[in-house]
């Protein structure tokens, strides 16, 4: 009877179940859209860093700084090992390294910036931040397939060495645009400098609040014939991304929690003010406390439970359409993040039981002799 | 139903609300004794105490002070949850505003009696019944679709369905016009014939007329 009168009851007060679910709902849908786009964030965050370059380079010690802040082009060469071993030292402590061999060429009556890249080397399993280029293929910059009308697949020759187009490089406002990505060996052939490299890239979480100063005195017994820079504005940018997003998501997640039971808390106190003298009835009935409880909570719960797959739905579509433009996500990263929704399903009838439970309290506390009079 | 025994036994009780204005004193000393099997109407103008007085025989309400027996089970001793079981097994209400749940078909709002059960079999007693009070073409209707006679015929349903043996009715027929008044009143009388015990409160001299006894109240003691 209990589940007839709970139904039949919803039904018949539709607007105030809807907003109640509403409620739920939206909570739970942007829970899902931040944590979902969250997710997909974190896999941008790596792309984004990529875009603005590793936040630390190790050059040959050749290299005259002043002209490679003019061109951006390493002088000199390092030995391909440097890079491993940079990485098994606790001198620096990151978490991506990428030996690369890089120059300017002369390509098709255009200028390239070819870049060999090496497999990357990652901590603890992480996912790669870079470009991985299988031997035998390359990935070509926007503006030079533009120029020079190159599609995936297309078969093409630089400095003599025939290469399989994998991917033409999504439009980047840099000179990135003009870049040939390369496997490492392929580049070292190109170039005829076999086992060498010109830079290491390097990612480091921890090198914020670390000075330079201290890294290249490290640097300079582990690795005599190279210098380190340290791109600080990305280092700090980057820091301070995770930290704003990291506090903001926190903050919204709470607020809506909150907001949440308290809209619930709301709806379910005028439902019960609503329903006076039905409780004073089913009270005259012989309903006892329990029945009445459940009659309020079971509502609750069962709005919660339909709000959060509701907004389990609407949080993962909202993140999947609109996530990726306005967190420049690629699109392909942003996925159902699917443990959200057993997350959702406990939490939302929950946060709704607790909006409810006073609510409720008052509905069982009514006396039934003063309901049923003073109508 | 048995007889000879005591439906009601209230014992110099005095019931008292606390309100912002005040106390008032609802029922200030009342004793008053109803058989088992007896029909009896309650009088009085208004704020004299007949709903309170009522109420307290159906264990809604505890006394201030006094006791209060309803069918041979004192009322002051039990819990809330004792009182609510003790309603549904042995109490009928009856409502001057009908008080259907308006979402409830008829026969819903009739199998809402919590001594009633959903079962097939009183479904069926619950059809039967409405059919024998003229409800057999509104079953399926919501209240708001009957008309005030109607909707008071499912409250006497409501009331019936369990076969207590003591109906409270509190103004039944106060909203109604003669012919469904007189239709209520047919329907009280025939559960009292069949050893049904009746406490009627009524404004309506017509009404009273057909109860065995009328009991008197005035600003909450017994007048007569």
């Amino acid at each position: 009877m209990i589940l007839r009168l709970l139904g039949k009851e919803i039904w018949h007060r539709k607007i105030n179940f809807a907003l109640t679910l509403a409620g739920i709902a939206a909570a739970v849908a942007l829970f899902v859209a931040l944590l979902t786009a969250g997710r997909a964030s974190e896999d941008e965050t790596r792309r984004l860093m990529l875009k603005m370059k590793f936040n630390l380079i190790v050059l040959p010690k050749a290299t005259d700084m002043a002209a490679f802040w003019a061109t951006d082009m390493p002088q000199g060469d390092l030995p391909e090992e440097d890079a491993a071993r940079l990485a098994k030292s606790p001198a620096l402590d990151a978490e991506h390294y990428v030996a690369t061999l890089q120059q300017k060429i002369d390509w098709q009556g255009r200028q390239a910036l070819l870049t060999g890249v090496a497999r990357e080397i990652s901590s603890g399993g992480k996912k790669a931040m870079g470009y991985e280029v299988p031997e035998g293929a390359c990935l070509v910059g926007y503006e030079l397939a533009n120029a020079l009308n190159l599609k995936k697949k297309d078969q093409i020759e630089v400095l003599g060495t025939p290469l399989r187009v994998d991917n033409i490089l999504v439009e980047d406002g840099s000179k990135e645009d003009i870049r040939l990505y390369v496997n490492l060996r392929d580049a070292q052939k190109m170039l005829n400098k076999p086992g060498r490299i010109n830079s290491i890239q390097a990612l480091s979480c921890q090198c914020y609040g670390q000075t330079v100063a201290d890294l290249r005195k490290q640097l300079a017994t582990l690795l005599p014939d190279a210098q380190i820079v340290e791109y600080r504005s990305i280092a700090l940018a980057r820091a301070e991304q995770r930290e704003l997003v990291a506090r903001y998501v926190s903050y919204i997640v709470l607020a809506a929690l909150v907001g949440a039971a308290a809209w619930v808390g709301v709806l379910a106190f005028l439902n019960v003010r609503e329903r006076r003298t039905e409780i004073g009835l089913l009270r005259a009935l012989g309903y006892g406390s329990w029945k009445i409880f459940a009659l309020f909570l079971g509502r609750a719960i069962l709005a919660g439970v339909i709000g959060a797959a509701a907004g389990f739905a609407v949080g993962t579509e909202w993140a999947i359409r609109y996530g990726a433009p306005v967190f420049e996500i690629v699109s392909q990263t942003v996925a159902p993040l699917y443990s959200t929704l057993g997350w959702a399903l406990v939490i939302a009838p929950l946060v709704a039981a607790l909006g409810s439970l006073i609510p409720a309290m008052l509905a069982v506390a009514e006396d039934p002799a003063v309901a049923l009079m003073e109508e | 139903m048995g007889v000879n025994m005591k439906a009601i036994l209230l014992d110099n009780v005095k019931k008292v609300y606390h309100g912002r204005r005040g106390e008032v004193a609802a029922l200030d000393g009342v004793s008053l004794s109803v058989e088992r099997g007896e029909f009896v109407a309650i009088q009085g103008p208004s704020g004299s105490g007949k709903s309170t007085l009522l109420l307290l025989c159906g264990a809604m309400l505890r006394p201030t002070s006094g006791a209060v027996a309803v069918l041979e089970q004192k009322i002051g001793a039990l819990s809330s949850a004792e009182r609510a079981r003790f309603r549904a097994r042995n109490v009928g209400f009856v409502f001057q505003l009908f008080h259907l749940a308006p979402y409830l078909t008829v026969l819903e709002n009739t199998l809402l009696s919590n001594g009633a059960g959903t079962g097939r079999q009183r479904r069926a007693e619950a059809t039967a019944l409405l059919e024998r009070l003229g409800l057999g073409d509104r079953v399926r209707h919501k209240p708001a679709e009957l008309s005030a006679g109607e909707r008071q015929r499912t409250a006497m349903a409501r009331a019936l369905i369990g076969r207590p043996p003591l109906i409270l009715a509190d103004e039944p027929t106060g909203n109604l016009d003669p012919q469904n008044a007189s239709q209520i009143i047919d329907i009280l009388a025939e559960y009292h014939q069949q050893g049904g015990t009746v406490l009627l409160v009524t404004h309506q001299p017509g009404v009273s007329e057909r109860a065995q006894r009328v009991i008197r109240l005035e600003r909450g003691k017994i007048a007569g």
